[in-house]
């Protein structure tokens, strides 16, 4: 059933008896043409695109527990296009412009709004570094600008003054964009589901079979599926996954934490990046602030960060924002990323033939639409679009690596 | 939280230390001998083990000495080392 103001209408009068799961639960077949790991935004996009693009519908996903459940959750909802090298500004830049439309394309509202990024600058060397950003981003079409200590307290009027770091200037982001990341991965649910493709709970894979031609097939918790194409898009086991197709990735894992306060009137309507102070926050629909920081200092699969981070981010976060101090924390809740050495995502084929991957999007919320449609074209055309050329698995072995300061690994 | 135990100072916040990586990869003996795959793949590939590893870590904000321990990577557990210590 279409979601419509017209079958909002009927519904209602109808006592809204008639409504339809938003996707079929679908027992796993015997074989499909691809197979796609991980029920997250990626995969979930990915197979949704297969069948949207490229007439694939013979589509699997597989999810270990339920949809949306790893990263897809653990995610703090900004979609932003700060990055500096020319490779990953121009992959963001379209990443940023692949949401647009996106709720009309599946049809189901993913809450995107666009209500714009401030960065607070709190020294001379933080605004060299912001010059040069957005000079650089602009040549890609980024609209990024300085702005002054004026602007920025007429923006943001609960900021006090800081002794110890002064508060120089700003950053003004028009075009970031804030998702609700629960609605990217039904809504792709949904609309893949709606074009044939099956979506499978609660499966873990536990091996995939591999020929003398590359992957046969995978073995999961609910039986054997044969299949010739199986795209990757795992977080924090990506290691794990991959071996099982004797691929050895280049990722570390690595829990990134988030925290969330009651919620409060209406105070903050942009997201606040306190730079030098590494943290950034920003108030949902709800009303409940949204805290986050770098992602932890040693690597870990125990889905607990490092009890150092919460208390440095609230730190800095009432350092400059005093107003906040009784504010109580509701949740805190840590999920694991695959990071790579260089913090760039791999979009890429693997030396096992039929093994595609998506992997390391180093908090990769932000590019889900156009990650997804970049591995789903690469799953069904077995060659990369010129755009993630430079994000193939290769790039270790040639050293052109993509070392992005903007990315949450940051090492 | 985990603590971390330093055999100088005992048992410490973790926030006092630097992770240093895992303690079981080696530097090749010949790495002239290596082709730049063989190389690139010791440089890159971490073992990213999902359960006990041994790992280097150094006291940073305190004595600052480099030691071995033992870690559960799924839980954050610090085992005993079996024996093993840095020198081995």
């Amino acid at each position: 059933m279409k979601y419509s103001g017209f079958n909002l209408a009927l519904q209602s009068l109808r006592k809204h008896r008639g409504w339809q799961p938003a996707w079929r639960s679908a027992q796993p077949r015997k074989s499909y043409d691809v197979v796609i790991i991980g029920g997250g935004g990626h995969g979930l996009g990915a197979a949704f695109y297969l069948a949207k693009y490229h007439g694939i519908t013979r589509v699997a996903v597989l999810e270990k527990s339920w949809l949306g459940g790893g990263n897809t959750a653990r995610n703090t909802m900004t979609i932003r296009d700060n990055f500096i090298y020319p490779d990953t500004a121009r992959f963001h830049r379209e990443a940023l412009k692949a949401w647009r439309g996106l709720s009309t394309d599946v049809n189901f509202n993913v809450m995107l709004s666009e209500r714009g990024m401030t960065t607070i600058l709190m020294s001379e060397r933080d605004l060299s570094d912001a010059r040069r950003m957005i000079n650089t981003t602009a040549m890609f079409g980024a609209e990024h600008r300085v702005i002054g200590i004026d602007e920025l307290r007429r923006r943001l009027p609960t900021m006090h003054d800081s002794q110890r770091f002064p508060v120089v200037g700003g950053i003004d982001h028009p075009e970031v964009t804030v998702a609700r990341h629960d609605a990217v991965a039904w809504g792709y649910a949904r609309a893949a589901s709606r074009l044939g493709v099956d979506i499978i709970e609660n499966c873990e894979v536990l091996d995939i079979l591999l020929d003398e031609n590359g992957v046969a097939g995978v073995d999961t918790s609910r039986g054997r599926i044969e299949t010739r194409k199986v795209g990757m898009a795992v977080s924090g086991h990506g290691t794990q996954v991959a071996a099982m197709a004797d691929v050895m990735l280049p990722v570390e894992t690595v829990p990134l934490q988030a925290f969330v306060s009651t919620p409060i009137k209406p105070v903050i309507d942009n997201v606040v990046v306190i730079r030098s102070l590494n943290t950034y926050f920003l108030q949902t629909d709800k009303g409940e602030l949204v805290m986050g920081s770098v992602a932890n200092p040693y690597p870990s699969f125990s889905q607990q960060g490092s009890s150092g981070i919460p208390e440095r981010t609230l730190a800095a976060i009432l350092h400059l924002f005093p107003a906040f101090e009784r504010l109580k924390f509701m949740r805190q809740w840590a999920g694991i990323l695959d990071l790579t050495y260089d913090n760039s995502p791999i979009i890429s084929k693997t030396t096992t033939p039929g093994f595609y991957v998506d992997v390391a999007g180093s908090g990769g919320f932000k590019t889900t639409p156009f990650a997804a449609k970049m591995h789903a074209d690469l799953i069904a055309n077995d060659r990369p679009d010129p755009l993630i050329v430079p994000f193939s698995l290769d790039r270790f072995d040639t050293g052109r690596l993509i070392l992005e300061r903007a990315s949450y690994g940051n090492r | 939280m985990i603590y971390i135990p330093c055999p100088h100072c005992g048992h410490r916040n973790a926030d006092e230390f630097i992770y240093g990586g895992d303690n079981d990869q080696r530097r090749p003996e010949n790495p002239e001998e290596f082709s730049d795959a063989a190389w690139c793949e010791y440089i890159y590939t971490v073992p990213n083990v999902k359960g006990i590893t041994r790992e280097y870590w150094r006291h940073k904000r305190g004595c600052n000495r480099w030691f071995v321990i033992q870690r559960d990577s799924r839980t954050d557990k610090i085992t005993p080392l079996d024996g093993k210590s840095i020198d081995d």
